[in-house]
This record gives structure tokens, sequence and C-alpha cells, in this order.
């Protein structure tokens, strides 16, 4: 029989930039670690944990496998280490098979790290443009600008979407990352300055871009059992799933995120959720360019496709509003690679847990969802939801 | 387990040396994939997810998961990759099919692309302290050799012997890339490579590709006559940085063994075992992980081998299937060793006196990227019924 | 498979920059200048420092020095020159053949992998012999030294 499985703990290190960045690997990731051992107390400790699933693109991270010379991760007692690489849903890839691997009643106690994958770049895009033999350049979710540019320039071709609709989203995102201690870009950028920075690839400005950050993110995931022991708050996996598109885009139309939408109806499905925008608390998607957000709403089924300029303006998806959307500033404001695919997970947990600074908490938060995406043009999303008791 | 999980089908292309498939990845994934399902009627809208066991590194590009899953079916289905070995993968498949998040699941790998493995497993090891030393596989497996040589009566003969046993049964097998069955002889006169461990007996590497289905009990039931149960199955990894002895002391192939056997009821390996598929990067590897395995006390390795227990006609025949000396793709060696042990457990095609093989043991590692430290390892046990 | 088909070739060559942290750059600074730097972790010693203990994460404690004696506890000769090294960074690579060794610097309770020579014999079938676990060894220190693992050019024997 499938067990029910809890997010009982979140470890998070400061984000910094990946030039400014002097810790070494797995320093960055004996902390995160221990923060999370610490967030559930109780003498939980790293003998404790049975598995370590550490999500990653290595290939990014400058040396292959680089997990395997991180000896943080209970190695010494010969705890299992599940090195899963997918691209930039690792987090969220990673994490699904942690709670399938708890469910199926393999482990009882697992942890969950999303690396800071950039920290060893010199040029990210370098990096980016030779991941591929043929000459089609793999865009991995951060830089490979025009991959942004692809699908914005559609939607705003589509629904007329304008450049104040783009900014607003951004600037809901930097109004909140500052409240957040764990954020990387904490300038609060306002409407009027996201429209007065340059735009860098059209329709996207500056600060509609997420920064290359340095810092990680980890969860610890309980069966039933452990996790009405060691936590008052745990927060269950309610349904969670990942869809795959093809690879070699053809005459992919770059209208919206059609496979997200997919996702969703067979995880709202299991989930029980009929009417998204009600019984949803709070979510948490993937916005390494800020108007990926308005895409997200519509293939999540928050609003009609092209409305979703709409939500913002009217605050439905701010703090106060009936589904608050990345009050932690997003992926937009802190993007350290892979974590950041975790820290969706993360966020949404710690919302529904009451654990965020007071000025972005929102009350009550039972239901919540956290997405991610990645891959090969966007080959790749992860769809999960969280309710607490 | 109160489930079960069993393989139901799979495919696999003869391999050859690097780079003479003549094709890539995707390409040699769809075919072995398609062959798969085809054998047990499954269309692709019936599988439920894809697991993929290939590193990036090893497939020489980045997201290599991108171009894998939809060549093996994952088109709006789940996928993962996960980048430790093929019986990690099996553990993910395994945990979707418990969970019930799957009935179906495919796992795939592939190796066609050639690479510098001098190079690529020295640029594995960390950039502080062994990487500079120029430090790779072949130089680590002769660190390890070395000290197996002094730990234990087990002489350089002995390790001769064992590279021959697997070489025989190479030579005997159509999947296998080297199929030259050489002598003690030969093998103990070619060329010192990193004393104790000359060239013929390092592994080197193969292309080719394989897929294999599991499936739920259910499932597997309507599907096929001869599903091969999964009956235990665990992983562990070691510590990168330590003293000798932790970093000799094959501690995460003991655990994985251990958990494997308890799932499995085992508690007797060497008996209860028909035969097993070990991965055996260097000669030394195997009779080292006779030790590891549980078959024989510790420093007594080579006297299983004396006795003729673990040649083809002997009670506990290891690697069959020539191990890794004759057959290892970088990725899906390990791949290779689960579908031969389905094969033998089905009795189709690797012998007609092997017709009783009832139980084996798989084993799989990534110890093969950096010998020394921060290997994972995973054991499987397969059963066939009745 | 029919026709005979083309085949792609490309090399991968990208920068990386890691950081190193506090500890291992201290570590180098000591190098530098002919000191071989560890730390204490809880009941352990660790030659080279280790940043925090595997086992609990607690961060190490204090600094000890040492002057890189050990002992010898594993090595391998090296006969054949790798086809490709990713971290060339040194000119005084050794020529094949040459031996490879595990040292226990003496306290640590942890090995180091480095270069072994200075041994009173050329003919390297001889080495097996002449190296034996247990053998004590020193550290030879190279004459330009910049805060790398090779500013030891190689471990020597004691006696």
């Amino acid at each position: 029989m499938p067990r029910k499985v809890a997010v009982i703990g979140v470890g998070n290190t400061t984000y910094t930039s990946v030039r400014k960045e002097n810790r070494e690997r797995s320093e960055i990731a004996s902390a995160c670690i221990q923060s999370a051992l610490d967030f559930v107390g109780r003498g939980l400790s790293l003998a404790d944990i049975e598995a370590v699933y550490y999500a990653t693109v290595d290939g990014f991270e400058g040396v292959q496998r680089p997990e395997r010379s991180m000896d943080c991760f209970g190695q010494s007692a010969g705890t299992p280490v599940f090195t899963v690489n997918t691209g930039g849903t690792a987090g969220g890839s990673a994490i699904k098979d942690a709670y399938h691997i708890v469910a199926a009643g393999l482990y009882d106690i697992v942890l969950v790290y999303g690396c800071c994958t950039l920290i060893a770049t010199v040029d990210a895009q370098q990096i980016l443009n030779t991941a591929t033999p043929p000459l089609i350049e793999k865009p991995f979710g951060i830089g490979a600008i025009h991959l942004g540019g692809y699908y914005l320039n559609r939607y705003q071709n589509e629904y007329g979407t304008t450049a104040e609709d783009f900014a607003l989203v951004a600037a809901k995102s930097h109004k909140h990352a500052v409240h957040n201690r764990y954020a990387h870009n904490r300038r609060g950028y306002t409407v009027e300055q996201i429209l007065e920075s340059p735009v860098i690839c059209h329709p996207i400005r500056l600060h509609e871009i997420c920064p290359v950050s340095s810092g990680s993110c980890c969860l610890i995931l309980a069966s039933e059992e452990k996790a009405r022991e060691l936590s008052d708050t745990p927060v269950w996996i309610k349904a969670m799933g990942c869809i795959s598109d093809t690879y070699m885009v053809g005459y992919r139309d770059f209208l919206g995120f059609p496979m997200l939408q997919k996702l969703a109806q067979k995880v709202y499905q299991e989930a029980g959720i009929t009417k998204p925008l009600e019984e949803i608390d709070y979510a948490e998607v993937f916005n390494p360019f800020a108007g990926f957000e308005y895409l997200q709403y519509d293939a999540l089924g928050f609003c009609e496709a092209g409305k979703g300029p709409k939500l913002v303006r009217e605050g439905v998806t701010d703090l106060g509003g009936k589904l608050p959307v990345n009050l932690s500033g997003g992926t937009l404001c802190t993007n350290s690679g892979i974590a950041a695919s975790v820290t969706r997970h993360a966020e949404t947990c710690l919302q529904l847990m009451g654990r965020v600074e007071d000025q972005r908490q929102v009350k009550n938060a039972r239901v919540g969802l956290s997405h991610s995406w990645g891959g090969p043009m966007g080959q790749f999303n992860t769809l999960a939801i969280f309710e607490r008791d | 387990m109160d489930q079960n999980v069993a393989i139901v089908s799979y495919d696999l292309l003869e391999y050859k040396g690097p780079n003479e498939l003549g094709m890539w990845n995707d390409e040699a994934t769809f075919l072995v994939a398609k062959q798969a399902f085809e054998k047990v009627g499954l269309k692709k809208e019936d599988i439920d997810a894809v697991v993929i066991a290939t590193m990036d590194g090893q497939d020489g590009i980045t997201i290599s998961n991108g171009m894998l899953v939809p060549a093996a079916g994952a088109y709006e289905r789940d996928s993962i990759r996960i980048e430790n070995s093929t019986l990690h993968c099996v553990m993910s498949g395994m945990a979707g099919i418990l969970s019930g998040a799957a009935e179906v699941v495919v796992v795939a790998s592939s190796d066609t692309i050639e690479f510098d493995y001098d190079y690529i497993t020295n640029a594995n090891q960390d950039p502080v302290f062994r990487g500079p030393l120029g430090l790779n596989a072949w130089q680590g497996y002769g660190l390890l050799a070395m000290d197996y040589l002094r730990k234990s009566k087990v002489t350089e003969t002995d390790f001769a012997r064992v590279a021959a046993k697997n070489y025989l049964c190479g030579s005997r097998n159509r999947y296998a890339h080297i199929r030259k069955a050489y002598s003690d002889e030969e093998i103990l006169a070619s060329r010192m490579v990193g004393w104790p461990l000359r060239r013929l007996e390092l592994c080197g590497m193969s292309s080719g590709a394989g897929a294999f289905v599991l499936a739920s009990e259910k499932k597997a039931r309507e599907l096929t006559d001869s599903p091969i149960w999964i009956k235990g199955i665990a992983a562990a990894t070691n510590s990168y940085l330590g003293s000798w002895e932790e970093l000799s002391s094959q501690k995460a192939l003991k655990t994985a063994a251990k958990k494997s056997y308890q799932m499995a009821c085992i508690t007797d390996p060497g008996k209860d075992l028909d035969f097993m598929e070990i991965f055996n990067p260097f000669s030394a590897y195997e009779l080292m992980a006779y030790e590891a395995l549980g078959i024989c006390p510790e420093g007594q390795g080579c006297d299983l081998l004396r006795e003729g227990l673990t040649y083809p006609d002997g009670d506990l025949p290891v690697n069959l299937s020539g191990g890794s000396l004759c057959t290892n793709g970088p990725n899906s060696s390990g791949l290779f060793r689960v579908i031969q042990s389905v094969m033998l457990l089905r009795n189709e095609g690797l012998g007609e006196e092997l017709s009783n093989l009832r139980r084996g043991l798989v084993h799989d590692s990534d110890v093969g990227i950096g010998a020394i430290g921060g290997d994972s390892h995973a054991v499987m046990i397969l059963e066939r019924e009745g | 498979m029919t026709g005979k088909t083309i085949k792609k070739e490309w090399t991968l060559d990208l920068d990386f920059s890691n950081p190193m942290g506090e500890t291992y750059t201290r570590f180098m600074e000591g190098l530098k200048e002919k000191t071989f730097l560890g730390n204490r972790c809880g009941e352990r010693t660790f030659f080279p420092p280790r940043p925090f203990c595997d086992r609990t994460l607690e961060a190490a404690g204090e600094w000890l020095q040492s002057d890189g004696t050990g002992k010898v506890e594993a090595f391998t000769v090296i006969h054949e020159k790798s086809k490709g090294v990713a971290y060339p960074d040194t000119e005084d690579f050794p020529e094949v053949p040459y031996v490879l060794g595990v040292i226990r610097i003496n306290g640590s309770d942890q090995c180091l992998i480095h270069f072994l020579a200075g041994f009173d014999s050329d003919d390297p079938k001889a080495w097996p012999e002449k190296i034996h676990v247990g053998l004590e060894v020193r550290p030879v220190w190279s004459e330009k030294r910049g805060g790398h693992i090779l500013d030891i050019q190689y471990f020597e024997p004691c006696e």
C-alpha cells in the first residue's frame, strides 16, 4: 500500500552572485543540509537520512557528477545518493522520485538537494552554447534569453499583452523578494524602474530576467509515521507528476505551455481539484522570465488564455488575493540553477507551514502548488500539489 | 515488499567497439525500446514512465535525457534520468510502480559515442587534490589491485585466471563486444599499464543499447508467462575522502548487498544464488566482489576461483555474459548485465546446459567513472517463477 | 544496420573556475610556505584539512601543522602515459613510468594520493620491492609554489 509522504524540513543558504561566491561546493551543501536538519530539530541528524537525491545538470557544474566528491550526504554511513539530471526540472524530478520511493516503502526519510549549478561557470553562455552537437542551442532555463523571447513574443502577438503587463507581474515578484531573506535580487524594482530598464531580447527587459545566483536549497521528506513523529506541520504531497515533450523542436509552436496544461489536468484530477483558483491557496511557478508567469496562469487554468494580466491588475495573484503566486520573488529574483527548481517546492511548503516572513506570509494557506520547468526548449514540466492538515 | 515488480520484456543490441554502431543514442534507444514493447504487445500509449540510465558526460551533450526519453516512448509521459547506474533507475521505476504512480515503466540505456576515457575519468576527479595528479580510473584500479594483492593470498596469476574466465564466457556470447578467449598466458604477457594490472585486465569501452520493461504484478501477469521478479534491490554510496582503509573497504557494495539479501530473504548467498553478474572493470575486482558480496570470507576470493566454483560449469557461475572486460558500455554496462540475467533465467540464448537457473544477482556501479571514492553501488536479486 | 554512416566529431572546450572555500584556500597558502596544514574534526584529525565533519556536519575545529611526513599505504606503478588529462596545470608532470601512492600523513585519519619517487633504483620492475606498505616518506617541495597540490613535487623515502 503506498504511504502518505510529507515535507517536514526545508534548508536554505543565502544567495549571492556567482562572481562573489567563495564557499566551496560541499561547504554550501553542508550548510544547507544542516539548516534543514535544524528546521526539523527533535534531534534529527545526518545519520537519520536514509537516501539523498542530488539534483543537478552536472555538465554545468564543471565536473561530472560533482556530488561524488562532496562528502556531506552521509556517505560515510553508506547512505545512497541518487543523482538526478533532467535539466532545469531536476529539482522537481528528484522530489517526485523521492516522493515515490518513500511512498513505496523503500525509505522512510529522504533528503532532496538542489545544487547551485553555476558557481564554477566562467561564462554561462559558453556552457549553454556548447551543450549539443547539432547546431541547436540547448537552454537550461537561465541565460539563453532568446528562448524567453520566442514564447513571450508569440504570446504578445496572440493576446496583445503590453510591456506594462509584463512589468506588472515582474514588479510583483520583485516587491516580495525584498522581504525574503533567502532571495538574491532584493532590489524591489518598481513598474517604472522595470519599464525604464533596457529591452534585452524583445519583449523582455533587463529587470524581467533572472540573475545568475549561487546558493542552494533542500527538502526533507518523510513517511507518514516519521512525519508525525518529527513535525507539527507536515505538508503532504497530494499529487505530483512530470510530462515530457519531443526533443527536436521541429516546427513547435511557441504559443503557451500546452504540455503544462496536460500535466495540470492529470495532477489536478489526482488531487481532486476542479477549480484551481478557488481550491489552491498558494502557488510557485517557474519564472526565469517574468512574462512566463502569464503562460503558466493559462496552462494551470487560473484564467482563460491571455487573461493573466487582469489577475495581476486585480491583485488576485498578489498577497491578499485569492491565489497568491511567487511571493518568494520566484525564479526571477533568485536563480541558482537547479536549486531554483527545489525552491519552488520549498517556498510553497514554507507558506503552508506558516514559516515565511510576516510581510509575505499568506494566512491559512492549506493547499499549495509548485511547478518546475526546463530541459531543451522547455521540454519538461513537473507539477506538485501540497496539502497540510 | 507486499507487492512485486517484474521485468516483463527486453531488447538488446549486440555490442561493438566504441563508435561502431553507426547511429546516435536516440536511434539506438528507439530501436531497442520499440522492440521491447512490441514483444509483449505494448503500445507507446501503454507506457507510463521512462527512466534513462546515462550520464551527460558519457553522452557528450548536456541534458541528454532530452534526446533520449522521447526515443523510449516518453512523449506526454513522465520521464527521469538518473546518472548513478541502471539499477538506480530500476529502483526509480519500482518506486513509481509500488507507489501507484505507474504500471508500466521502460528503463533504457545506450552507448554510441566514443570519448577519451583517460581524459573523462581524470576530469571526474575533484579539482583540488586528485585531478591535478592526472589520476584517472585505471590508475585508481592499480592502487586497489595492489592493495588487494597485499591484503589477501591472491596472486597475479589468479588475476589473469579470472580475466580469462570472463573472456571465455564472452567468446560464447553473441551480445558481447570482445569475443576472444584470451588465455592466462596471453593476459600475463600483455602490456603492464598500472602495476599490477595489465592491458587485458582492464575493461575498454563498448557501444550498444538496450531497454527493458518493468511492470506491476497485475500487469506483469497480463503481459507475459515468464515474468522475472525483482526480489530485492538496494543501493549505497562510498565517501570520496577518508582513510585508505575506508576507501578500499568496498563498504557501499557490502551495504547494498546486505540490504538486497534482506529484502530477498537470502541468508546464504553462496547457496541461495544460482549465478551472479558483477561489474568488474578490472580483473581483481571480481575477486574483491566475491568477498564484498559475502560468498566467501575476507581475503579468500581466490579460493572460489581456484576451486572452480565461479566458472561456467561451477556451482555459482559469475559473469556468464563475459562481464565488463568483454562488454563495457560506460552508461549501459549495468543494463547489459540485467538483460543477460533475464536471458539466463528465461533460458533465452546463453546455452542449454544452463537451463536450471532460478535466482541470480546483478551488481551495478559507477566506480568506472573515477575508481577511488564517491562510487555508488547497487545490487538486485532476480528470480523466475517455478 | 544497412548503409554506411558518417561520424560527427567535436570537442567540448569549456572554462571553469571553482571557488575553493576558506579551508582549502588556507591549506594551499600553507603549501606555498612548505607547511602541510591539517585540522581537527571532533575526534578525528585530517591532513589535508576538511571544512566540516562528514559524519556530523560540524564545522572543523583547530588548525594543526605538520611537516608532511607519513607512511605509504598503497601504490601503483604507472607505465602508460594517459591519452588525455583534464587538469594539466603543471609543467612538472612526471614521465612514465612513475609511482602513484596513497600516503597517510602522520596522525591523519584520512589519506592523500600523491606521487612517490626518489627510490634508489631506476628499474621500475624493482620498485614494487623497494616500496612497501609502511614505508616512511616525506614531501619534496617544488621550487615554484603557487598554492597547488603539486607545490609538493612528490614524496620520497625518509631514510
